[in-house]
Formats: C-alpha cells, sequence, structure tokens
C-alpha cells in the first residue's frame, strides 16, 4: 500500500480527534472552566467505555460458566464472534456513508495526482480502526473472563488475537458495502428525512426492546443452550469449527479447518468489497441525482408576525435534520411509552403506590405521573444548539431589525413543541384510565410544560456561553457539543429537586396536601424561567451582539 | 443616510479599521474599494449592526446604531459576499421569512418578491429548497431580500461575486433605480469598471485608513481608477 494511503488515514484520524475535542469544548479554548468542560466530556466517555466493558465482562462470565457446566465451552468464541461483530456494524454502518462516500474532501482529493483505490483505501482503514474500537470494546473483556474460565494455550491466544484483528475487517468490508446500498436506496425514496426518522426509532425501538427483555432473553440462553450449541455445530459448521480451534481442548485438531476458512472468508469478502468499490469509487462519490423539481405556482403570501415567523424558521430546521429529530424526540417518545403503560398497566400503578406509600395522607398519583413526564421532558436537549446551528447563517438575524429576545424565545419554545405530543398522549391517559381529579390533570399538563420552558430557556442560555460557529456538518453541534451536553445534566438536576421535595411530605406526611407539592413545583420552575428571563435579557443580548 | 465617524474597530492587537469617517447622502451609490484584508467588510459590518466597534459612531438616516440598533436595521439591509442562506427553505418561504421580519404587507411583499425574481429570473425556482440551489441563484436571492423591503440604505460587501453577466447588468439597473427612489447604496467591490461606471462617489481603503474619497471624477482625475488605486495602494506601503 502506498505512503499516501497512511498520510491520509493520518490526517483523517487527527482530524476527527482534533474536530471531536474542539467541538467539545466551547467558544473558546482558553481558560479554566473549559478544560474542567473537556476534562469532563472525556469522563463521561471513559464511563461508558468502561461500563460497557464490564458489562460485557460479566456475560461473558455468566454464559461462559453455562457452557462450560454443559460441556460446550467451544460455543463460547463464536458467540462472541457473532455479538461483538452485530455491535459493531450496527455502529457503524452509518459511519460508512460519512466516512467513504459522502466525505467532504473526497472530489478535492479526486481531482489532485492521487489514485482513486488510495483514496478509498485510506477511508476503509480509518472506518477499520473505528470498528476494531467498537468491536474490542465487548471482545477484550470476553477474552479476559476466557483467560479466567477456560484457560488458554499458544495456539487459542493466537486465535484471540487474531478474531480481535479479523472481526472489525469483516464489519468494515461489510458495513461499507451496506452503506453502499443504503445510500442507493435513501436516493430512491421520496422523503428521505421521513423514512430515516422513521428507521431510527424503529432501530431504537427495537433495541430498546431488548434491553428491557435483556433479562429474559440471558435466562433463555441459560437454559436452551446446549440446543444453540447442537444447532450451531448442526448447521453453522464454520462457526462450529472456528469455536473448536479457538478451544483449549480441540484447538491443535481444529487449527486448520477452523481458522483458516474463517480467514479466507473474512479476506475475500474484504478484497470483493475493496475490488468492487475501487473500480466505482469516483463515479460513487462524484454522482448526482437528478432532484425532481418542484413547480413554482404563484400565489398570495400570507403574512406572519415576527414572532411566529421565528418559531416556524426554528421548527423548519429542526425537521429538516433526521439527526436532530431523532436526538431530541427521545423525550416524546419516552413521553409517549409512559402513556402507553398507563394505559395498558393504569391499574396497577394506581394500586401499587398506596401500598408503597402507606402513609400518603393524599392521592400521590397525579405528582408521580407529572414528575415522571416532567423528567423524561428533560431529556430533551433541542434548544441546546440552536445558537451554534446559525452557523455562516447568523448575519442574516443579526442585520435585520430583531428584538434579541424574540430571537430566543423562538428558539426556546421549541422544547415544549416537541414535548407537547407526549405529553397531550400521557395527560389524556391518564385521564381516561386513572381516577384522577381535574386539579391532577392539570397538574400532569401543566408541569411538564414548565419544565419543558426551564429546559428550552436553559437550552438558549447555555449555548449563548458555549456556542461554536466553525461546524461543516450540523451532526458535531447537535450530539457532540459541550453545550448539549451540560445542558442535558443541568435540566436533569435541576428538575429532578422540586419533585423530591415534593414527593418526600407528599408520601410521609399525613397533613400534607398534594396542593402544597403542586404549588412547589410550580413556584420552583416558574422562579427558574423567570432566572433564565433575566440572564437573557441581561447577559444574554450582551453575547448576541458579540457573536458571528 | 449612512454617516461614520472616526470609526475605528480593533481584533485583539490588529487594528482593522483606524479612525475612518465618511458620509454617504440619499440616492448616492458609493463605491468602496481596497485590497484583501483593507478593512472593507468591517466597516460595512459595523455600519449594519453586525459588528461592535471600539471609537466612534455610526448614523443610520440620523440614528445611532449603538443606541438604536433596531430603528437603523429597519432602514437598511445588508447582504455578505458569501450569503449563506436557510439550506432547509424553499426559496419562496426565505423571502416570506424576511417580508415578516420586516413587516412588509402582503400585497407589496407580493408584488416586489415577484418582480424582483422575475428580474433576476429564478421565479420558476422559488419552490425548490435552497440547498439545490447554485452559488449565483443563492446570491440572486440574497439580493431580492435585500431590496424587496425597499430599504433606505442598501450595504452590499462583493455583491458581483457569482452573479452571470446578465443578473449583474440587472443588480446595477435596481441599484441605480433604488437610488432614483432616495436610497442609498453602498457597496464594496474588486472590480474596478464597475465602480468606475457605477458610482457616484468612491472611497479607497487601505490598511483600515481611508485614503481617498469623493465623487468618482474627483478620486480618478485624469487617470483611470485602476491607475490611480494602483499608485495610492503603492504610496501607503
Amino acid at each position: 500500500m502506498s505512503k499516501t494511503v497512511f498520510e491520509l488515514v493520518k490526517i483523517k484520524i487527527i482530524g476527527d480527534i482534533s474536530s471531536m475535542i474542539s467541538f467539545m469544548r466551547g467558544r473558546s479554548s482558553k481558560g479554566r472552566g473549559f478544560n474542567i468542560g473537556t476534562a469532563l466530556i472525556i469522563g463521561v466517555i471513559l464511563i461508558a467505555f468502561g461500563f460497557m466493558m464490564v458489562f460485557s465482562f460479566g456475560m461473558a462470565m455468566v454464559l461462559g460458566f453455562q457452557m462450560g457446566s454443559e460441556g460446550c465451552g467451544w460455543l463460547y468464541f463464536p458467540m462472541a464472534f457473532v455479538t461483538s461483530g452485530a455491535f459493531s456494524f450496527i455502529g457503524t454502518v452509518f459511519a460508512a456513508q460519512s466516512y467513504l462516500y459522502d466525505a467532504k474532501d473526497n472530489e478535492l482529493l479526486l481531482s489532485m495526482p492521487i489514485k482513486p483505490f488510495d483514496v478509498m483505501m485510506s477511508r476503509m482503514i480509518a472506518l477499520y480502526l473505528l470498528n476494531f474500537v467498537y468491536t474490542n470494546l465487548l471482545f477484550i473483556p470476553v477474552g479476559v473472563a476466557n483467560g479466567l474460565l477456560f484457560g488458554y494455550n499458544v495456539i487459542t491466544f493466537i486465535n484471540f488475537i487474531i478474531s480481535a484483528l479479523m472481526i472489525p475487517m469483516l464489519v468494515t468490508a461489510l458495513a461499507s458495502i451496506i452503506g453502499y446500498l443504503l445510500g442507493k436506496l435513501a436516493k430512491l425514496i421520496p422523503n428521505k428525512n421521513l423514512m430515516t426518522v422513521i428507521l431510527g426509532f424503529a432501530t431504537v425501538g427495537l433495541l430498546s426492546l431488548v434491553i428491557v427483555n435483556f433479562g429474559n432473553i440471558i435466562e433463555v440462553l441459560m437454559n436452551e443452550i446446549s440446543r444453540v450449541a447442537d444447532w450451531t455445530a448442526g448447521h453453522l459448521h464454520i462457526l462450529f469449527w472456528y469455536g473448536l480451534a479457538t478451544s483449549t481442548e480441540h484447538s491443535l485438531k481444529a487449527l486448520f479447518p477452523g481458522i483458516i476458512p474463517i480467514l479466507a472468508l473474512t479476506a475475500a469478502v474484504s478484497a470483493g468489497v475493496a475490488a468492487f468499490l475501487s473500480r466505482h469509487f469516483t463515479a460513487i462519490v462524484t454522482r448526482k441525482t437528478a432532484m425532481k423539481k418542484k413547480k413554482y405556482v404563484r400565489k398570495p403570501l400570507r403574512r406572519t408576525n415576527i414572532q411566529l415567523a421565528l418559531i416556524k424558521k426554528e421548527v423548519g430546521y429542526f425537521l429538516s435534520l433526521p439527526s436532530y429529530v431523532m436526538n431530541a424526540g427521545m423525550s416524546t417518545i419516552m413521553a409517549i411509552l409512559l402513556g402507553v403503560g398507563i394505559l395498558l398497566r393504569g391499574s396497577v400503578i394506581s394500586e401499587w403506590l398506596p401500598t408503597f406509600f402507606p402513609d400518603a395522607s393524599t392521592n400521590l398519583l397525579g405528582l408521580a405521573i407529572g414528575s415522571s413526564l416532567a423528567l423524561s421532558c428533560t431529556l430533551n436537549d433541542v434548544t441546546a444548539p440552536t445558537v451554534s446551528l446559525e452557523g455562516r447563517t447568523i448575519w442574516i438575524l443579526k442585520s435585520t431589525p430583531l428584538d434579541p429576545m424574540k430571537v430566543f424565545f423562538a428558539k426556546a419554545l421549541l422544547a415544549p413543541i416537541v414535548c407537547l405530543p407526549g405529553v397531550c398522549f400521557t395527560s389524556a391517559a391518564s385521564a381516561i384510565v386513572l381516577d384522577l381529579r381535574v386539579i391532577d390533570v392539570l397538574f400532569i399538563v401543566f408541569i411538564p410544560v414548565l419544565a419543558c420552558m426551564f429546559s428550552g430557556f436553559l437550552g438558549v442560555c447555555v449555548n449563548l456561553k458555549l456556542p461554536r460557529f466553525d461546524w461543516t456538518n450540523e451532526i458535531t453541534v447537535i450530539k457532540q457539543s459541550l453545550s448539549v451536553i451540560f445542558t442535558l445534566l443541568l435540566s436533569m438536576f435541576f428538575t429532578a429537586i422540586p419533585f423530591t421535595l415534593a414527593i418526600i411530605p407528599s408520601a410521609y406526611l399525613e397533613d400534607f396536601s398534594s396542593l402544597w407539592a403542586y404549588g412547589i413545583c410550580i413556584a420552583y420552575f416558574l422562579a427558574l424561567v423567570l432566572l433564565e428571563l433575566f440572564f437573557l435579557a441581561t447577559e444574554g443580548k450582551k453575547i448576541w451582539k458579540e457573536l458571528g | 443616510m449612512l454617516k461614520i465617524e472616526h470609526l475605528t474597530k480593533r481584533y485583539g492587537d490588529k487594528v482593522a479599521v483606524d479612525d475612518l469617517s465618511l458620509e454617504i447622502k440619499s440616492g448616492e451609490i458609493y463605491g468602496f474599494i481596497g485590497h484583501n484584508g483593507a478593512g472593507k467588510t468591517t466597516t460595512i459590518k459595523c455600519s449594519c449592526g453586525l459588528l461592535e466597534f471600539d471609537q466612534g459612531e455610526i448614523y443610520v438616516d440620523g440614528i445611532s446604531i449603538k443606541e438604536n440598533p433596531i430603528e437603523c436595521k429597519k432602514r437598511l439591509s445588508y447582504l455578505p459576499d458569501n450569503p449563506d442562506l436557510y439550506d432547509f427553505m424553499p426559496g419562496i418561504k426565505y423571502l416570506g421569512f424576511v417580508a415578516d421580519i420586516y413587516g412588509m404587507d402582503p400585497k407589496d411583499r407580493d408584488e416586489q418578491i415577484h418582480k424582483l425574481s422575475d428580474m433576476f429570473d429564478i421565479t420558476k425556482d422559488l419552490a425548490q429548497p435552497i440547498n439545490s440551489y447554485s452559488h449565483g441563484m443563492k446570491q440572486k436571492l440574497a439580493l431580492i431580500s435585500a431590496f424587496m423591503h425597499k430599504p433606505k440604505l442598501v450595504l452590499l460587501d462583493e455583491p458581483f461575486v457569482g452573479l452571470d453577466p446578465v443578473a449583474a447588468h440587472r443588480m446595477k439597473e435596481e441599484m441605480k433605480e433604488a437610488c432614483k427612489d432616495g436610497a442609498s447604496v453602498f457597496f464594496s467591490t474588486h472590480v474596478l469598471e464597475v465602480a468606475e461606471k457605477l458610482c457616484d462617489k468612491i472611497a479607497i481603503i487601505s490598511g483600515g485608513r481611508l485614503i481617498a474619497s469623493g465623487t468618482t471624477a474627483e478620486v480618478r482625475g485624469n487617470a483611470s481608477l485602476e491607475d490611480v488605486f494602483l499608485s495610492l495602494e503603492e504610496k501607503n506601503v
């Protein structure tokens, strides 16, 4: 492989890392506050990685022990191969599209005296490295658990190392070709954004289902491990022999029939994909799809007031970006799930609460549902990137006769607008299924909206303090900016406080009326919103003047 | 219409604009010339309230941009050198949005949008999302949004970049027509021939300082504007 490929890989990796660190920071890289912020995010990422590795290790120990005791220890590595490969594939199939085909510098590089094959290979190697990290977050703990459960000999250890290198290679090849096919498919779909959002939520729903039922899945797997082993041995010979080659008992006997076919399969798939893509790479990355032109029909334009025009602009931007919808729409999904839960199991909840809090003088249902709904709304970080998202278009709002407060309001209102469908659905479900008073229903509607207003304004305040305008792709500010993470953590923290303060006396004090609890929560959020408005009207306006 | 008094703007230690004073009267087309980094864009951005400045004053129609930026902005429109617009909106929605911000009445906005979009030949593309527009089409849309609410002062930064010859010609006509109606146009350009032919007055800026200003004839004298510009630049270096 030429030196250019490695140069390009180096540039890509350094670029990705510096862009990630840059976006984790705020407007400036100077100052202690920003270093603390960066450290905080790195800490969160490390904790998430650590959690995954510990989780994977625990699962491997439990399943491995069961396999060992039922005499099918050979199934241990094949199962790890499939699981870590699938996890890595899910993590990178969409990244393949952006790494390989939608990279902004593709055309620039192809116009230079660099072979298209070199450009493509550099992208695939970068993708391989990403896959390597994803795969081995699960696979390395599995290897450690294997050492503790079954031990290693020289052959099985080498096979483990080969697997750790080979799985990401196979996944890279598959993700690259599936990414290409998905890209082709997306061009055939008329409403691509809507389809992406539906598919995104379907994937999240499926994953949630797996997570919710994880205990059951593991239990079934443990009870049926012998049958799974028999079925694998009977139907998936390549995995069966791979399993034998990675188990100490049969490693020598199964070395060639176990490792060679899997190595050959990986090499053949990788080479095939590389050959296909290198042949068509220039055509793929430079192809432009002809868009069906919408015919303009002259009709009188309606007049809208300034505030509504700004709100419509914010909503339009939000709906135009599937990644934005999926990121912020989780709160609505959570709220709707809560409503579905109430519709299906409402009677259980209403019976369970008095049993759990026998001393409660008052009906806790309103407070419990209202607070759960408000907390689910705090998962909504939709306003946290709104200032940064103005990017290079900020001149439009800043050079027109607009009071900055109107701009801030439009941005902040996006939060309750996004949450409203979920809040309305759950409130309606509660009113129908549970025996609630009118005041309880009003609280269930009013308090999440207030909590949304609080988190909406908080997002604008935080983003004004930590804006980024040097992005090239909106996803970086929507997903990776410090502003989003701070808003999420702060809004969850501040929203949890009043409910804790209101639920404890409601549950344990005999004379504590639920009206008091409602009053505390409402006063608390109103006070916070007023504080945010004060900040925006003073400091916020000053910052806005300096932006851009 | 636009009065700039002793404007000074610094970026850290660098002085971008240094004690610059200018006055643009109603009905004038005023060209602003200078090499890259001379301070043209900074001066224009300060004049439309996009940038804060360190010293001096700027008045739009007699109103201080520092004291009352919103009143000033109601009277002006600004177009940057590379206008990024809301890519997710169709062209017509963007124009509707700008019309809403300026509070244009429905009849007026309808007339103006269609008159200008016909003039710049993009009416048939107005239903398309802006992200499908070419650079030139975006420039045309931004020009329509700048002129449609009939501002008293039009501030344009390199307005001819990306325009085809027909559109450039029509824009010059629109600038002249706006000035006939009492508006003023202040624009920066590198195209000296355009400045020479189009402008009533010209100002030359170098290193943040104004080195020449006056009517085009005064600045040019007997030489061409290009010769004058180059010799002034040389002296200033």
